[in-house]
């Protein structure tokens, strides 16, 4: 399978797709991710806006309907939280080779 | 106070701004056709930052301006550069890694490389009547102006001439601005390549 152009997800995209997990608008992701990251990742305007319709541009996030019209606010979609898994498989596995790091060099 | 400039590469015309705006002036506006408008101010603790964006749709051009209002940055103006004030405050960048300040980069290749065609193809197309060259009457398109005589021949000569002139220099004018294009086409390129070394 080709892999998807987004992949390996860059820091700033994932963790645009984390936070989205829960519905947010365009600064408050922002911020979120400020918190998240313990402040180490700041998005700058442009790279958010970039990575926002990116995200759309591959249903991997979506608008969502709101009652105030003037605030976008974006979820996540199903496609997303698919690839958000498949991240995670990848990360694993960098993970279990730096646990098992020691031993493999060992062979 | 205005000021016409043209520039041909985004980070100069950034840079001369923000020095406009350390020197107590600063750009409220900038109009299409390539007037900055100054305001004399005490603030000069002000970043412009210029952006590149074209836009999927209209929709797309309200997200993004709502998104970089809620940052803090105006918009100041513009199309495709599109001009953003804000006081400094150590967020004063509009990217904040590689991958989205490569793809700033491509979005100005991308519009640069399509000038060069356009105006490869142009200058392909007015390099022609060669004699010209050679004999630049032959840049005077008016019948039987070369046997006038007096005031006869001084009208239709000076009625002729931006005609001429236009003809003869066109292909010149248009290759020109490929060359620069081109250049700037490279430099543009340099700097993508640069930040993919440095990765």
């Amino acid at each position: 399978m080709k892999k998807h152009k987004l992949l390996p997800l860059t820091e700033t995209m994932h963790y645009i797709l984390l936070a989205l997990r829960e519905p947010l608008h365009g600064y408050a992701i922002m911020q979120k991710v400020e918190g998240m990251s313990n402040g180490e990742v700041r998005i700058a305007a442009g790279t958010l806006y970039g990575a926002i319709e990116n995200l759309l541009k591959y249903h991997w996030i979506e608008l969502l309907p709101t009652d105030e019209p003037r605030r976008k606010v974006y979820g996540i979609t199903d496609e997303g939280l698919k690839i958000l898994d498949t991240e995670r498989a990848r990360l694993q596995h960098i993970l279990s080779l730096h646990e098992g790091g020691v031993k493999h060099e060992e062979v | 106070m205005k000021k016409f400039r043209m520039f041909m590469d985004i980070q100069k015309e950034e840079d001369w701004l923000n020095e406009m705006a350390r020197k107590g002036w600063l750009c409220k506006r900038v109009s299409s056709l390539g007037i900055y408008h100054f305001e004399k101010t005490t603030a000069t603790d002000q970043v412009i930052r210029i952006d590149f964006q074209t836009f999927r749709s209209k929709e797309a051009k309200e997200r993004y301006i709502e998104l970089y209002e809620d940052y803090g940055w105006t918009h100041l103006g513009g199309r495709e550069s599109h001009y953003w004030l804000k006081p400094a405050d150590g967020m004063d960048e509009l990217f904040s890694d590689d991958a989205s300040q490569k793809a700033y980069l491509r979005r100005l290749l991308e519009y640069y490389g399509t000038f060069c065609v356009i105006f490869f193809v142009m200058t392909i197309a007015t390099f022609n009547n060669f004699s010209q060259y050679r004999n630049p009457k032959d840049a005077y398109f008016t019948p039987g102006l070369w046997d006038k005589e007096g005031l006869n021949f001084l009208f239709a000569f000076l009625f002729e001439t931006p005609f001429a002139v236009a003809r003869f220099g066109a292909p010149w004018f248009f290759l020109l601005c490929l060359a620069l294009l081109f250049i700037m086409y490279g430099k543009y390129l340099t700097r993508i390549k640069k930040i993919e070394k440095a990765d």
